[in-house]
């Protein structure tokens, strides 16, 4: 009866070690499979993929002006975002880094690099026009 | 604890008693926390993933 009881006890210790082993194997295995995903707060990549997927939904709206249509379809899409949110939806700077998970400063040179970019090719398109 | 007082315990730790649970989760504490460490450091998470694993299965073990 003793010998049984030692058997068990080693038995359940046996038992644990494996359980305890195959835990910590299932713990370090979602770590990693967490660690793969990509993380939206300091990737510019990921940035620039969220402004495409919300793309479609930002620039259901028309232009008064023909031209400055046509123009702002050259525009990359995140600095068509950028705009969108500032001008059309009336965002502040600091909501859209909220928005689009960057920095401030990052909005701010996406709308002065975009606005330029307008002006450039308004004033190109005006000289074509011509 | 002799081997029979262990045997008790153990049979109503099965059975889903959790203050033999408990128990059984102190006795077997040095190899749980032995097992809790990552890169040379305790880790917390592991450690209740380990105790919540041990929990859940516990009620498969044959007596």
């Amino acid at each position: 009866m003793e010998q049984q009881n030692d058997d068990l006890r080693n038995r359940f210790t046996a038992w644990m070690q494996v359980v305890v082993k195959r835990a910590k194997i299932d713990y370090i295995r979602r770590l990693k499979k967490h660690a793969n995903e990509i993380s939206l707060d300091n990737n510019s990549v990921a940035q620039s993929l969220v402004c495409e997927m919300q793309e479609s939904q930002t620039t259901d709206f028309d232009f008064d002006d023909e031209i400055l249509a046509k123009v702002f379809e050259k525009l990359s899409l995140s600095k068509r975002h950028v705009l969108t949110l500032l001008f059309v939806h009336n965002y502040t700077p600091e909501e859209v880094a909220v928005e689009l998970r960057c920095s401030i400063q990052h909005v701010y040179n996406q709308r002065s690099v975009a606005l330029k970019e307008l002006r450039e090719h308004i004033g190109g398109s005006n000289k074509n026009g011509r | 604890m002799d081997a029979e007082q262990f045997r008790l315990l153990l049979e109503k730790a099965v059975s889903g008693n959790n203050s033999a649970i408990e128990k059984i989760l102190k006795l077997y504490t040095p190899l749980i926390k032995g097992a809790s460490y990552i890169k040379g450091k305790i880790d917390k998470d592991l450690h209740q993933y380990i105790l919540l694993h041990i929990i859940k299965k516990i009620s498969k073990f044959k007596v």
